[in-house]
């Protein structure tokens, strides 16, 4: 008897894991509300809040309008989140649920280094994938079903060139990064580009994150007069670093918070962090589409435009989605994964055209203000002069 | 290597005392090793940020609040739960305390959110020069502080009734209870006295660096560090310790780059451990 029940129970299952595997996605042709999924790390080290609320807001402003036309059809749209607590096992398990138990259309990213081990999981499911947080260079090359719309290093370190070259210092830098794999990328890519702005690394150094002393990199960096400071490491390395930087009366004369500055936390350094440089995707000045309205909407419960940024990177993806959807008039994997290829549209940040699944968006340097507040300084539109790193002087 | 880069590892291992001393009484007084210090140390930053945030206190002024506030929460914790599970098993507690740990940093995420904060004062980064070398006032204060904390931690356990039924709960917790002494008490109060010598180290860390409701596992490395360093039970020796480990870190970074700190810093401290087992200052101080 128990032997009948488990092989029944075995048949079910196996039926129902065949089916689920080999249905390609949901509802072709019918009704039904179509499922967009995302695993996100929604709490644990690091909450993406704000990136949901911007897939969110371009759901809500779907279904408000009807939904989305699928092959002439209106359907509404359902957006799935789970909280993968920032653990890849459980991403990953998510991920293969959505697709394959909720039948999503498509997934939407989460972040960093977790965007990078989801498109492992997009490609083999063959599942398209739209993200952002993970600037393009960083996108693995992958088997086509990973989309990635957010800004490029590249363009980010030539815009910290630019406005470094008006400062009005000796040009010569103090580089320190955290000894990752994302620090000596960076570190790599700095000293390049630093030789063809006329640059000069005096002082080039690595510590590993957690690191609390930097005495011995400030008094390199006063002994060779470096006057331009890029730190690209975990915020509390550069919280500690900065205030250390103060105390030592090291007074560099412009300084950049790679990775470290974008956080609203930044704000709790209070004068010591004003006049410090930060690279950002989105600005309130940017002139891109819908700035005004990611302002209004969400300006009360994310005052900085480093989470506002988030907000307005989620309604990006969102819209690339869903729009993508819409020209495949089905939500069949493989229509999809084709139509998102040939987005030509325009959303929060800015224009969207994939070539080799990359779509670079615009990049914009950013000064913070003793008042918790981000100035942008680059590029020229919507951009107000470069103060003096006053927080170090 | 400069002398700003010898003293600024030797203040810092100041810090590295204070965040370790706590740790080290809870294990030399239950024998058990406290896996939610480091939250304790982070409950410290958060109180003094309520505090200076809230009612614009200066993090000095917040400071013995913040060790009050998070000796409060300890002392029932130890009282009402981790006594009776050590009690009925020796290796329980440890594992209760790893999952407080887990509560507790749930319980910061959801109240402050996982953005960095650090608390503000004008000695933050302030900085004065002695006999030519540069000096961080923050961490000159932190230094001062371990060695007050230090000196108080000592002439309690070694002076005063109390400290002596600390010590004799250490030393024969049956033989200490038959001779009328309040077992359950004397481990409580140990708790809730390092606990609030983790919250001092909390609000000095908030001030010199920063904190989020994560950082509680590399804070009680530290302390694990020190702890290791300085032998059990050995008050001054935790001093010592903690100045070790700073100046081990400054070293090493300044002669084999940032890279390879931990590595050199580690490689010294499992060699320590090999050959003295007990601690490398355990003879040099005794509480």
């Amino acid at each position: 008897m128990i032997r009948r029940i488990v092989a029944t129970a075995l048949a079910v299952t196996t039926t129902v894991g065949l089916t689920a595997c080999g249905s390609n996605s949901s509802s072709e042709g019918s009704t039904d509300a179509v499922v967009i999924g995302a695993s996100m790390m929604l709490s644990g080290q690091t909450n993406l809040e704000t990136i949901r609320d911007g897939y969110q807001w371009a759901v809500d402003e779907a279904n408000a309008a009807g939904g989305i036309d699928v092959g002439g059809a209106k359907r509404k749209v359902t957006l799935k989140i789970l909280d993968n607590r920032g653990d890849t096992n459980t991403m990953v398990q998510q991920v293969r649920s959505l697709a394959l138990q909720d039948k999503a259309a498509a997934l939407l990213g989460s972040c960093c280094q977790q965007n990078i081990d989801m498109s492992a999981q997009a490609d083999s499911l063959k599942t398209p994938l739209v993200m952002g947080a993970l600037p393009i260079e960083l996108r693995p090359d992958g088997k086509g079903y990973v989309w990635d719309s957010f800004q490029s290093l590249v363009d980010g370190a030539g815009g910290f060139f630019q406005v470094a070259a008006t400062a009005g210092t000796n040009k010569k830098i103090l580089l320190i990064t955290n000894n990752d794999s994302q620090g000596k990328s960076t570190a790599d890519l700095y000293k390049g580009l630093a030789g063809k702005a006329g640059f000069t690394v005096a002082v080039s150094t690595d510590a590993p994150a957690g690191t609390t002393d930097y005495s011995d990199a400030i008094g390199k960096a006063k002994a060779a007069g470096a006057e331009v400071v890029i730190a690209s490491m975990t915020p509390p390395d550069c919280f500690a670093m900065w205030k250390q930087m103060k105390a030592l009366a090291y007074t560099p004369k412009l300084a950049i918070g790679l990775q470290c500055a974008q956080t609203p936390g930044w704000a709790s350094l209070g004068a010591v962090g004003a006049g410090t440089l930060v690279q950002m995707s989105w600005i309130r000045t940017s002139g891109l589409p819908k700035a005004d309205e990611v302002v209004s909407k969400y300006s009360a419960k994310y005052p900085n435009d480093n989470d506002l940024s988030s907000v307005a990177l989620g309604y990006h993806e969102a819209t690339i989605l869903l729009a993508a959807i819409t020209k495949a008039g089905s939500t069949d994997h493989e229509k999809v994964n084709a139509a998102i290829g040939q987005t030509d549209l325009s959303s929060a940040l800015g224009k969207v055209s994939f070539a080799g699944g990359k779509s670079a968006t615009p990049s914009f340097v950013g000064q913070w203000n003793a008042d918790g507040t981000i100035t942008q300084v680059w590029p020229k539109q919507g951009a107000s002069a470069l103060k003096s790193l006053s927080g170090l002087a | 290597m400069s002398a700003d880069v010898l003293v600024a590892g030797l203040l810092s291992g100041g810090l590295y005392a204070l965040i370790g001393l706590g740790i080290s009484l809870v294990f030399g007084v239950l024998k058990v090793m406290n896996l939610m210090h480091g939250e304790l140390v982070l409950g410290g930053a958060y109180l003094a940020a309520l505090l200076v945030g809230s009612a614009g206190f200066d993090p000095l002024v917040a400071l013995p609040f913040a060790m009050l506030g998070v000796a409060l929460i300890a002392y029932p914790l130890q009282r009402y739960l981790l006594t009776g599970l050590l009690r009925a098993n020796g290796s329980a507690p440890m594992v209760a305390t790893f999952g407080l740990s887990l509560v507790a940093q749930a319980a910061l995420q959801a109240a402050f959110g996982t953005d960095p904060r650090a608390l503000s004062a004008p000695y933050a980064q302030a900085g004065f020069t002695v006999l030519g070398v540069r000096v961080q006032a923050v961490y000159a204060i932190s230094f001062a502080l371990t060695v007050v904390l230090c000196g108080v931690t000592h002439l309690v356990l070694s002076r005063t009734r109390a400290g002596s039924a600390v010590r004799a709960a250490a030393a024969d917790p049956t033989t200490a209870s038959m001779l009328g002494i309040n077992v359950g008490r004397v481990y409580a109060l140990t708790l809730a006295g390092s606990a609030a010598l983790a919250a001092a180290a909390g609000v000095m860390t908030g001030v010199a660096q920063s904190f989020t409701p994560s950082a509680g596992l590399p804070l009680l490395l530290t302390g694990f560090a020190v702890m290791a360093l300085a032998g059990i039970g050995s008050v001054g020796g935790v001093l010592l310790g903690g100045i070790t480990l700073g100046l081990l870190q400054s070293l090493s970074t300044a002669y084999f780059g940032g890279g390879w700190r931990n590595f050199v810093v580690y490689t010294v401290f499992f060699l320590a451990l090999s050959f003295r087992p007990t601690g490398l200052f355990r003879r040099v101080a005794h509480a």
